[in-house]
């Protein structure tokens, strides 16, 4: 009986594990070495593209720190393949850094999910065109009231120009969460966007895609000295995870907290606006307050003191802090 | 008056619910800030295909499709109209709900049972026009806003009680509307599934009975 019941369990976890790394990929560093002429150079790590963008004059030489795809489970993935360097350009690879094992892995997955932040806000809206097109198809099959299948036929029409009307990637804000554990002096810093998520420069780290989508890629804008990639992924959420080395003090002094809330065990939420952690002003709160998101208070843990906050970080992402 | 030169005033009715249904299925698509959070991150094809749902059927008495001893019917599907308002808002809901990153299988699951639903409805309404009006009401008033209404005053009324519940969610799966609703609210099904759901037999049923009692009455005329 016990017997069957740890199969049972064990087959649970691997599926609910194994649900889990379909959607997420890991982000390795590699340095390749490069030599134009060229102003493009793709690579291939298994798990997708890497397009970077470089423009390298004649016999110029260079060497950097890509990020590739590599897939969902650590192991040996081996050499990029180089998909093409331009017409005599041509890259070489020297040296890889893995990324280590999904951040906070030893968490189980649905306490990992809670680092995702919702991006529900910024659902995409139909566009002018699109509205324009639905409007002129309703009078026109209105129109055409008396010939029902001309109806049909014209709704069919838009609905199709609808579906293929090419369409702007997403112009919302980028979402940052840092998790910050002090018992451990562990942090996570969860970065989210629709169609695409961009870092200043390259890291190793894992990305998780939402729905998966296997058009997920890379790609690298190098300027002078300045690297800078993104990864892109059309309709899709993307959430780009690593473990962070900052310690929470040191971040709360970048991060400009427009609202504060702090809930000490046993009691409820207090919200204080414009309040710095990291200054010498103390927390006065009061309960009743605008109430934190509910993704960002889910599954946060009890009986110790929790703090959240809201604020503006770097590249204007909203940033949202959660430590305890 | 002409047929040619103005329609018969129960088909320029039921062509005004139809453009009413498109009102009311193009809102969610519009509203922003506050409203929109409001609706969470639950499809807004569910949304924009409710009011189609219910009122793409709706029992009409067409003098055109019961005429007279000897006179022709006009054959028109009023409800080709119904699809041809109804297909632009619903594809740009789901354009939208594959945009906000739903899953490609369940917005394709809700798009296959809304467009076999809005054709059986469409369809028995269409058919009960041509004499079987009384069943056919009887029938699309039970099954679509009834089992509705009831699943959900039960739900309300005896909260907790385990039979009461039972004979709600049974009731629920039976309409169109409730079934939806759901999705909205829980785990939308895949394309296999959704086509399979008690509320498309149903509907498939209730077809299936007007078409019968509408062509014994054609029969006997």
């Amino acid at each position: 009986m016990s017997r069957s019941r740890g199969i049972l369990a064990a087959s649970l976890a691997l599926a609910i594990l194994g649900g889990g790394l379909r959607a997420q990929h890991r982000v390795d560093l590699v340095r390749v070495e490069l030599t134009g002429p060229t102003e493009e150079v793709r690579l291939h790590a298994g798990a997708g593209e890497t397009v970077v963008d470089i423009s390298l004059a004649e016999g110029e030489q260079r060497s950097l720190m890509i990020p590739l795809l590599a897939r969902g489970t650590p192991g040996p993935d081996g050499e990029p393949e180089f998909l093409g360097a331009g017409a005599e350009g041509h890259g070489r690879f020297l040296e890889g850094t893995r990324s280590s094992a999904p951040p906070w892995n030893s968490l189980a997955p649905g306490l990992r999910r809670r680092s995702l932040p919702t991006l529900g806000a910024d659902r995409p809206r139909p566009g002018r065109a699109r509205l324009a097109l639905l409007v002129a198809a309703a009078l026109v099959a209105l129109g055409l009231r008396r010939r029902p299948a001309g109806s049909l036929l014209v709704g069919a029409v838009a609905a199709v120009l609808i579906a293929v009307l090419p369409s702007r990637p997403s112009t919302a804000r980028e979402v940052r969460v840092i998790e910050h554990d002090r018992a451990r002096e562990r942090s996570l810093e969860v970065i989210g966007g629709r169609d695409r998520v961009s870092l200043s420069a390259p890291e190793c780290g894992w990305i998780r895609c939402l729905p998966s989508a296997p058009g997920l890629w890379l790609e690298v804008e190098v300027r002078g000295q300045e690297s800078r990639w993104t990864a892109h992924a059309t309709g899709a959420r993307l959430f780009f995870q690593r473990e962070s080395e900052v310690s929470l003090p040191e971040e709360l002094r970048k991060l400009h907290l427009e609202r504060v809330w702090i809930r000490e065990p046993g009691e409820a939420w207090c919200v204080q606006d414009g309040w710095n952690p990291a200054g010498s002003a103390p927390f006065e709160g009061r309960e009743g307050g605008p109430a934190p998101p509910g993704w960002l208070v889910s599954a946060v843990p009890q009986g110790v003191r929790v703090l959240l906050g809201r604020g503006s970080g770097p590249e204007n992402r909203t940033t949202w802090l959660r430590a305890w | 008056m002409s047929g040619v030169s103005s329609s018969p005033p129960p088909f320029r009715t039921r062509v005004g619910v139809y453009a009413l249904a498109w009102g009311l299925s193009v809102l969610p698509l519009l509203v922003s800030g506050e409203l929109e959070r409001s609706l969470g991150g639950g499809s807004r094809l569910i949304l924009a295909a409710l009011p189609w749902i219910g009122l793409i059927g709706l029992p009409w008495s067409d003098p055109a499709e019961s005429p007279a001893r000897g006179q022709e019917r006009s054959g028109r599907r009023a409800w080709g109209v119904a699809l041809g308002l109804a297909l632009p808002p619903l594809v740009l809901a789901g354009w939208l709900d594959l945009r906000a990153g739903l899953e490609r299988e369940a917005v394709l699951g809700i798009a296959g049972f809304v467009a076999m639903i809005l054709v059986l409805l469409g369809e028995a309404s269409h058919q009960a026009s041509r004499g079987a009006i009384r069943l056919h009401g009887f029938c699309w008033l039970a099954i679509v806003p009834g089992a509705a209404a009831l699943a959900a005053s039960l739900s309300w009324a005896i909260d907790g009680q385990a039979a009461a519940d039972g004979l709600a969610a049974i009731l629920a799966t039976v309409s169109p509307l409730s079934t939806l609703w759901r999705d909205f609210s829980g785990e939308p099904v895949s394309l296999a599934a959704a086509v399979l759901r008690p509320a498309c037999l149903a509907s498939a049923l209730l077809l299936a009975f007007t078409w019968l009692a509408g062509r014994r009455r054609g029969e006997t005329r």
